[in-house]
């Protein structure tokens, strides 16, 4: 059985945008505990909310092409 | 919050962090990491992408696989700013609290009395330690009971380890006179 590699993609996708938010999910709870406060936590979080999800759209948008 | 968690009349005086330099280096190696498939795409002979083309790899498929590594070392960066930011040693007017965040999901905190601090040693080894001002700095115990703190690439060890001396010098006063408010 031959894959695509629309269907590899697809998976790969998948695993990498629940890892991501599972990690988010982590990186929240670390910061929040142990951190630096909400305002520290806010500005982390929200540094790494812009990246990701720039980062996300544009594999989402390659995505589209294949 | 570590604030949250100190006894009544306890201050944090100051708090040491592994200097900055340390969290530069895992940042270089994650942008070379992150850089790596286009520099290697460099030297890759034309051909193999052709025969890449053939298996049904198209150039958008490894343009989103590029897309996808660069998300995971952008990933891999947080975690390494987590974990820098917080492994930390608190030095309190009564404690040192050493919480080793050795990763995101390993972490050890360690307590010790500035009373049962015996010595100090500040270790500044090498060219890199010596212009950027970090090094090792070592509490030891008295009691074997008690292990030594060790404080690896400290920013300003020698400040820190002043720090500590003048903390453990209140409170050993404050000991031998508890009228007086620390």
């Amino acid at each position: 059985m031959v894959v695509s590699s629309g269907t590899v993609a697809f998976v790969l996708l998948a695993f990498a945008a629940g890892g991501t938010l599972l990690l988010a999910l982590a990186l929240y709870y670390h910061w929040v505990r142990y951190g630096v406060g909400i305002i520290g936590t806010f500005i982390v979080m929200v540094s790494y909310a812009i990246g990701t999800a720039v980062l996300l759209i544009s594999a989402l948008g390659v995505f589209a092409q294949l | 919050m570590i604030s949250d968690r100190l006894d009544p009349n306890e201050e944090v005086v100051t708090v040491i962090r592994k200097h900055w330099f340390m969290f530069a280096i895992q940042v270089f190696i994650l942008s070379v990491v992150a850089l790596f498939p286009l520099l290697a795409a460099l030297f890759i002979p034309a051909t193999a992408f052709e025969s890449l083309s053939q298996i049904g790899a198209s150039s958008t498929f490894l343009v989103f696989l590029y897309m996808l590594w660069v998300l995971m070392t952008w990933n891999l960066a947080f975690i390494s700013w987590t974990t820098y930011y917080l492994d930390t040693w608190i030095v309190t007017n009564r404690r040192i609290i050493d919480i080793d965040q050795r990763a995101l999901f390993q972490r050890k905190v360690t307590t010790l009395m500035l009373e049962k601090i015996q010595d100090m040693t500040v270790d500044v080894d090498g060219l890199f330690q010596t212009l950027f001002g970090f090094g090792t700095l070592i509490l030891h115990t008295a009691g074997a009971e008690d292990p030594d703190i060790v404080i690896r690439y400290a920013a300003y060890p020698q400040h820190a380890k002043d720090r500590i001396l003048e903390c453990q010098r209140h409170a050993l006063s404050a000991e031998s006179h508890p009228s007086v408010k620390v």
